[in-house]
């Protein structure tokens, strides 16, 4: 018995590690991936509140959604792949510049700086429009324009362009890449230069400065120059953009994380470095400027990250097996398995604090629900289902056949519903019996136990009986047809041929022996229980999981939906197990063969 | 004088469905159940005939005739916009040319000889139905106005003819301010000005297109995971045993809600899809464990001796056999599924679009409007019973200890 037990327990810890792999895989491959669900379309984007765009960084720092699942080879990128995909952003950006004008009056034959000038054309449209003596064509054209301008900027609806779309996922990838490109946007930040063509025809190119033979004034009007034997324009707004979103990003980007989490258990030297990694976080997120910022401001930001730079170079510096290590371990599998080990399910966005801490504030209101209604679903099934079998196919076992099969198709949210109009104080009815909703009503500090358990089981009637009715169909129904067996077996017969009443025929015979298969179904009633106290707990206003869980999901906290779906299946799991131990212990045939 | 030969008539053994439902019909309750079943379809299928502020039949000023509302069932977005609406419009205009369809070619090759004249007969028919196929196709296209014309404000002006449903109500109206039971709004109008009687008929679309589609799905899967498992065994027995006992583990009102809790804008399908993906442990626990007393039985090994291929026994030979218990789990899924559509929605995680049952409840509970909390409820309690009863009756029905 004792090797059955251990073994069983044994065979549990796979099974809690495929559960944590399962909400791996949920996590990362569930349907509109919370990465893309954040940045659905541009305008809802520029809407989203500091605090939900916060909140999704937390949650994708925690879950390490920024890194790739399983192997890390971020070693590999080259300066140019940032470029490609700052200047993928620059030349989207709508916000119009000074000194844009002059820009593309030097450059004028260079197509993709019109092309940037069209967004920021809104006003001067609407100028033209209000002009007088427009003909009706002038003006229709004039307003389709102008209207399909402002359509893609105000309407959330339309889904974003592919444009848009390319736009968002090189954000999303810069932002991911984290401190890995720190040197390489230093680089850009320095002497980033965007070159177009003169004569209008092929693609631009990005170079640094130091690839050209002359380094170029940008504060003056430019000439045309010559470049790996063409001659090229440069494109200032791109070049301004592009150096700006470096700067923007490595404000972001060159933050560390802390080293532990956990104010409590941390030593001091640990304390010490978090401190000294929070007050450095703090400074150079400070260190940006405005896109039209003077010249002088912007160089003298820039020549802050190039000091800071130069002393945290060893940062960024990589050894052959430290890149090794950092293929394997910087990766969202690794993270995820090493934060689990620890118990730390990240931080809860709404409530701002550890979600473990939070989901054990909440569990054991759950934990009540579901074991007191486990007790209270077998207390009323199992009578039934004996009184059903002793009297088969008689009118109780009809009655309570039909009862039950009743209470069975009862949704139990709408019976909550109807309890609660009818049975509490909501509507001032005759029967206003028990209380609307809530746990209990006084303070538990300032009653005596026995206060405490009376105001409790006045509040918990209503929940539990809207939990436990659904389950006693099934339970009572197996304990019939359990019975049902026995009592047709011989050793029934030979209890009643020898005189003993029969009662004690059922009781002591029967009984005992046909009840052994209704403790399988503890392994799914308690799943069942579980899923639907959330209900029961969102109607009655019970502040359990189910009722963290509701309003994690309208409050978008993912890292509260996850270790709730964590917790809820490991709690599930232990109830298998005891389900599963009890059954063995009842019935010595039991073996894990 | 001739003396006919009398003909032995061999009569053929009745099918096991046959004897199947003739246990079936036994059950007074399940009968009923079967009835409320398809009174629900009925009404999910023709509740555009019932309620619509389109008309079905239109004369315009200069007298021209048209069809708006046929037109409107499938073409146009600013009336019925959803999935689930336009599959059952689908239905209602498919349903009467496949009935004629039937009438007209399958009933009258049936069981002839194909004579010249036959064929004849037949392609005459055919041209018959054709046209009235085009007929058909004519009165949609006739037309179509102003996709967002209120007709109903033309109607009450012009003199012209129309026709339209009883209630000239669509289920997204909050046209006329609140009011109480009448005869214009059968169960009076919510704090929104929605008819609650149009909202509750279309939801009945909603439950039973997710109860069928989830069910369909999950069925599917498990039917094929556990054939896999009880057939092969082995490897795949391995594989999928532990994946059941995997998903078992997690509560599974968690586990949608916590894909519902993933979605940008939770729609009708979603739900579906998410229900079918999460409830396959079931059927397949249930297929496997068929499969598995199958395929050691004499007609599996007969199958095999004849050196059919696996694919061939397992669908013509030992899926037929398991085809009961399927069905009867799949009957008690469409009520759980229900109920699970009708909580998500209760708990507003549902289609904020469609007039879902649960979603009518929890409006009710808001505003404390008793009546409206009933109806919802008692239609979702309707439901439930009818596939719950149905189920037991199918169950009954299929065990041979049992017969009568």
């Amino acid at each position: 018995m004792a090797r059955y037990i251990l073994k069983r327990i044994l065979l549990m810890i796979p099974t809690m590690a495929m559960i944590a792999i399962v909400v791996f895989g949920i996590i990362n491959l569930a349907p509109g991936n919370p990465g893309q669900a954040t940045n659905a379309s541009g305008s809802e984007r520029a809407d989203q509140n500091a605090n939900s765009r916060e909140g999704f960084r937390l949650f994708k720092e925690h879950y390490n959604l920024d890194k790739p699942i399983l192997l890390n080879f971020r070693y590999r990128l080259q300066r140019a792949d940032v470029e490609q995909h700052l200047h993928v952003i620059a030349s989207n950006m709508a916000t119009p510049i000074a000194g844009e004008r002059e820009a593309l009056a030097v450059g004028a034959t260079a197509a993709s700086v019109i092309s940037n000038i069209a967004n920021a054309d809104v006003t001067a449209l609407r100028a033209e429009l209000t002009k007088p003596g427009l003909d009706a064509a002038a003006k229709e054209a004039l307003t389709d324009k102008l209207m399909a301008m402002e359509v893609v900027e105000l309407d959330p609806i339309r889904p974003p362009k592919p444009a848009a779309k390319e736009v968002f996922a090189a954000e999303e990838e810069v932002e991911n890449w984290g401190l890995t490109i720190v040197p390489f946007l230093i680089q850009i930040a320095q002497g980033y230069i965007r070159l177009e063509p003169a004569d209008g025809k092929g693609e631009g190119l990005s170079v640094a400065v130091s690839d050209l033979a002359v380094a170029p004034d940008l504060s003056k009007p430019l000439a045309p120059l010559e470049h790996a034997g063409k001659r090229w324009v440069i494109n200032r707004t791109i070049t301004e953009k592009v150096r700006f979103l470096a700067v923007q990003r490595l404000s972001v980007n060159a933050r560390r994380s802390v080293v532990v989490h956990d104010g409590e258990t941390a030593t001091a030297e640990a304390k010490e470095a978090n401190r000294d990694v929070l007050t450095e976080n703090a400074e150079i997120s400070q260190w940006t400027y405005a896109l039209d910022a003077a010249p002088a401001d912007k160089a003298a930001t820039i020549a802050k990250w190039t000091s800071w730079f130069t002393k945290a170079a060893p940062r960024f510096e990589r050894t052959p097996v430290g890149t090794l290590v950092s293929v394997f371990t910087e990766t969202r599998f690794y993270k995820y398995m090493g934060n689990l080990i620890v118990l730390d399910l990240g931080t809860s966005t709404r409530f701002k604090r550890p979600v473990w801490e939070v989901i054990q504030e909440h569990w054991r209101y759950s934990i009540f629900l579901s074991v007191a209604s486990l007790f209270l679903a077998y207390f009323i099934s199992v009578p039934l289902g004996v009184l059903a079998a002793v009297r088969h196919n008689q009118f109780a076992d009809r009655g309570v056949g039909l009862a039950l099969f009743v209470l069975y198709s009862l949704p139990s949210f709408f019976a909550a519903t109807l309890m609660q109009t009818y049975l509490t104080d909501a509507n001032k009815s005759i029967f206003s019996w028990f209380p609307v909703s809530g746990f209990q009503a006084g303070d538990p500090n300032m009653q005596t136990t026995m206060q405490m358990l009376g105001d409790m089981t006045w509040h918990m009637i209503l929940p539990l009986v809207c939990l436990t009715y659904g389950g006693l169909a099934a339970i009572s129904r197996y304990a019939r047809t359990g019975l049902l067996d026995v009592i047709r077996s011989d050793y029934v017969r030979t209890a009643r041929a020898k005189g003993l009443p029969e009662w004690i025929v059922i009781m002591k015979h029967a009984v005992r022996n046909g009840l052994i298969p209704i403790l399988t179904l503890l392994g799914f009633t308690l799943p069942a229980l579980i899923g639907g106290s959330i209900i029961i707990e969102h109607i009655f206003a019970i502040d359990g999981m189910g009722k963290l869980m509701i309003t994690a999901i309208q409050f978008r906290d993912y890292n509260v939906i996850m270790g709730e779906l964590l917790i809820a299946s490991v709690l599930t799991l232990l109830g298998i197990l005891l389900s599963d131990i009890s059954y063995a212990l009842v019935d010595p045939r039991i073996s894990l063969e | 004088m001739t003396t006919q030969v009398p003909t032995t008539a061999v009569a053929e053994p009745p099918s096991y469905w046959s004897i199947v439902w003739g246990q079936y019909r036994k059950n007074i309750t399940g009968v009923v159940a079967v009835y409320i079943i398809l009174a629900l379809l009925v009404l999910a299928v023709v509740a555009p005939l019932i309620a619509s502020k389109v008309p079905l039949i239109w004369v315009s000023e200069s007298g021209k005739l048209s069809f708006p509302l046929l037109h409107a069932l499938l073409f146009n977005r600013n009336i019925y916009e959803n999935g689930v609406d336009l599959f059952f419009n689908l239905v209602l205009l498919a349903a009467p040319l496949l009935w004629l369809a039937n009438r007209l070619f399958v009933r009258s090759i049936k069981g002839h000889e194909v004579t010249r004249r036959r064929a004849a007969e037949t392609n005459f028919k055919l041209g018959l139905s054709l046209l009235l196929l085009l007929l058909f196709g004519g009165l949609l296209a006739i037309d179509p106005r102003s996709p967002t014309l209120d007709y109903r404000l033309l109607a009450e002006t012009s003199q012209h003819f129309s026709l339209f449903p009883p209630l000239r109500i669509q289920f997204d109206d909050t046209l006329y301010g609140a009011t109480g039971p009448g005869i214009r709004h059968l169960l009076g109008q919510d704090g929104a000005g929605r008819d609650i009687f149009v909202r509750l008929l279309f939801g009945t679309r909603v439950s039973l297109a997710v109860g069928v589609i989830a069910v369909s799905i999950y069925v599917t899967i498990g039917t094929i995971l556990g054939a896999l498992a009880g057939f092969f065994g082995g490897t795949w027995d391995l594989i999928v045993s532990r994946l059941i006992e995997l998903l078992l583990c997690f509560p599974s009102f968690f586990l949608i809600l916590t894909f519902i809790g993933f979605l940008e804008q939770p729609s009708i399908f979603w739900v579906m899809v998410i229900i079918g993906f999460t409830g396959w442990t079931g059927p397949a626990r249930l297929v496997r464990a068929e499969f598995l007393r199958l395929r050691n039985l004499d007609f599996v090994t007969a199958a095999r001796a004849a050196g059919l291929t696996d694919t061939r026994i397992i669908f013509r030979h030992v899926l037929p056999n398991a085809l009961g218990p399927i069905l009867v789990t799949a009957t008690f899924g469409v009520a759980s599924s229900v109920i699970v559509e009708s909580s998500l929605s209760f708990l507003g995680f549902g289609d904020p679009t469609l007039p879902s049952w649960g979603r009518i409840l929890a409006y009710g509970r808001d505003t404390s409007d008793e009546a409206m909390m009933l109806i919802a409820g008692v239609a979702i309690f309707v439901t439930v019973s009818a596939f719950n009863l149905a189920g037991e009756g199918l169950r009954d029905a299929l065990d041979p200890r049992l017969r009568k």
